[in-house]
């Protein structure tokens, strides 16, 4: 495949995972309480993503190895399973978010509870896995993602004042409800810097047998997708901001986010929302269960891969149908989808330095990284966000249980 | 010994900093607003053919099951009263014009 | 000179068709009479990953693995002129087929019974 169709393809990826019911929801949630004083958390986010991201296929280029399988090599078993438990729990919330946006999307169209959608739809992801050939199924879906630019025209139509989303960017102090404006920021976070999306990463760079010469490559995509699913998000804050916060809506339901964009896109634009949820959640899950059963089989020494077989890989089959099979419970015993989306963001934030620190170890030394090994920005970068987020989460997250 | 006295110490701080009777009476109103915000929006997307009528009895059954939980809290006695017709009033509206049967007062 | 630490415990095991077949869990070293001691094999599975985790883990493992296969519980043995080069993995003169009884066990009690395997 030639370079620039690998840059395209890796960008359009991107932007397809970016945007999944984290993003949506906490984007929205941000857009109704606080207007455009969010923007921040967002870019921050992504300013951390893109180094993560980037770091993963240059340790894969690099390496030849993925993120949890040097995380072994280097660590040892016990750090190995530290950060797996940290994985597997958190993402098995996310898994199930993700499932419960897709449920939701089939309850807007068709008004049946999303609690019945909820086996269909995790039977889906898990068909689409158990079947094999994951590589086309990913860039289709990845593509069909591209449907939530939907989100991008309604913003551009409602006509956003653009010096008060250029204020966005700044760190601006609450008026009133600090507690809940720390925990959107902190699900913002959560729902920009997932793990599974480098952990993703990196294993699709060792498949694709990535060298040295794709060190610019992973550049490119890394910084312009997720620049492109920055901005993405940016735009379910707009419109958020101008169609619920004027109404003074405050979503604590899922169904309440249908209204996003029937204003400036009307008919069309309910069923566009249902389609960008639907499809963005369902890439999401794919990844997502890929990743933690990825992340069992590098650590472990199993057979994996993309378009691997389930007889030729049956426990890393097992995990991933394990996985699916949990977090659709969770949905079928009626937890409410966007509590627990919200929940499951803050929680990802909580845990990143349990994820990033391992991770920059291996970014700076010699025997992975050889001379391409981190520069200080990106060490640095990591590091503080990483902590802020933790640290904002830990007090947060308690006083939003509380009811703040 | 040390490490209960700061747990104590830390709870303390902690629940010394949970909502305030005032707090949880202005998230109750905010609620209520928002709600009643989010019918009336509803009935208009639903006039203007904008959102489909499948949706509009979504939002009716979430909105009623809303004002079940909050009608089971403290707050919702102290709540004023127009502001409570107000969001019956739309319920009522919303499901009328979708031919639901009525969802009654809070 | 060979890091046995950093290059060969806890890498990728590779067989002779290019297979994934566990990590390196272990390395026996064969103590002689007067003489250095020497590497005698590596060794991957059993109840080696559990040991280093923790001893309880280890004992609630062996109890597990005991109740649901007795023949899988020792870990499978690859003598040491059998590894063939050591680089980003290990790889070895072996056949993953014959260092893999859970992923037999899990392909043959589960797998199968599921539809479109």
């Amino acid at each position: 495949m030639s370079k620039l169709l690998k840059i395209a393809l890796g960008i359009f990826t991107s932007i397809g995972g970016f945007l999944e019911v984290g993003a949506i929801a906490t984007a929205a949630e941000a857009g109704a309480s606080f207007r455009f004083q969010l923007i921040w958390a967002v870019v921050l986010g992504t300013i951390c993503v893109i180094f993560l991201v980037e770091m993963s296929g240059r340790l894969a280029a690099l390496s030849h190895h993925t993120i949890k399988d040097a995380m072994r090599e280097r660590f040892g078993p016990r750090v190995f399973m530290l950060t797996l438990i940290s994985d597997v729990l958190v993402n098995v919330l996310v898994l199930a978010a993700e499932i419960g946006g897709m449920s939701l999307a089939l309850q807007l169209v068709t008004g049946i509870g999303f609690r019945w959608w909820a086996l269909p739809t995790g039977l889906l992801t898990w068909l689409l896995l158990w079947k094999g050939s994951f590589g086309l199924i990913e860039n289709g879906v990845s593509l069909l993602g591209m449907v939530a630019l939907a989100f991008l025209v309604a913003a551009w139509k409602l006509h956003p004042d653009g010096h008060d989303v250029v204020a966005g960017l700044a760190l601006t102090l609450p008026a009133e409800r600090p507690v809940h404006y720390w925990f959107t920021a902190v699900s913002i976070l959560g729902a920009v810097i997932s793990p599974y999306l480098f952990y993703f990463y990196s294993s699709g760079a060792i498949e694709d047998h990535w060298g040295v010469d794709e060190i610019g490559v992973n550049r490119a995509v890394a910084t312009v997708g997720m620049s492109f699913g920055c901005v993405l998000c940016i735009a379910v804050m707009i419109v958020a901001a101008l169609v619920l916060q004027p109404a003074g809506i405050q979503p604590d339901r899922f169904e309440q986010l249908g209204l996003l964009l029937t204003g400036p896109l009307g008919r069309w634009g309910f069923y566009l929302f249902a389609a960008t949820l639907l499809v963005s959640c369902l890439g999401a899950a794919l990844e997502l269960s890929l990743a933690t059963a990825y992340s069992f089989a590098q650590g472990l020494g199993w057979n994996w891969g993309e378009s691997v077989h389930p007889r030729d890989a049956a426990r890393f089959s097992l995990t991933y149908t394990i996985m699916i099979a949990a977090a659709t419970l969770l949905i079928v015993l009626g937890l409410d989808p966007l509590k627990l989306t919200l929940f499951s963001m803050a929680l990802t934030s909580l845990t990143l330095p349990v994820v990033t620190f391992p991770f920059l170890v291996l970014m700076n030394d010699r025997d992975y990284c050889g001379e391409l090994g981190n520069h200080w920005i990106g060490n640095a970068a990591v590091i503080v966000i990483s902590l802020l987020a933790s640290l904002i989460a830990l007090v947060a997250i308690p006083l939003q249980l509380m009811g703040g | 010994m040390t490490r209960i006295i700061l747990l104590a110490a830390a709870l303390s701080l902690l629940l010394g900093c949970g909502p305030s009777p005032q707090d949880k009476a202005q998230l109750a109103r905010r609620t209520v607003q928002s709600w009643t915000a989010t019918v009336e929006k509803t009935t208009e997307a639903v006039q203007r053919g904008a959102a489909p009528r499948v949706y509009g009895r979504q939002i009716v059954a979430a909105a009623v099951e809303s004002r079940k939980n909050e009608a089971g809290t403290p707050e919702w006695g102290r709540l004023p009263a127009q502001e409570r017709a107000a969001l019956d009033r739309a319920i009522q509206r919303l499901a009328s014009l979708l031919g639901m049967p009525d969802p009654g007062r809070s | 000179m060979i890091d046995l630490g950093r290059q060969v415990l806890d890498q990728q095991l590779v067989d002779r068709n290019g297979l994934n077949m566990g990590k390196v869990d272990g390395i026996a070293l064969e103590l002689r009479e007067g003489k250095p001691a020497r590497v005698a094999a590596v060794l991957t599975g059993g109840h080696l990953l559990s040991r280093r985790l923790h001893p309880r883990i280890e004992r609630w493992v062996r109890k597990l693995t005991r109740r649901l296969a007795p023949s899988r519980v020792e870990p499978v043995r690859i003598p040491w002129p059998q590894v063939k080069k050591i680089g980003v993995d290990v790889k070895v003169d072996f056949a993953a087929a014959d260092a893999m009884p859970w992923e037999h066990w899990v392909r043959d009690r589960v797998v199968r019974r599921i539809p479109g395997a």
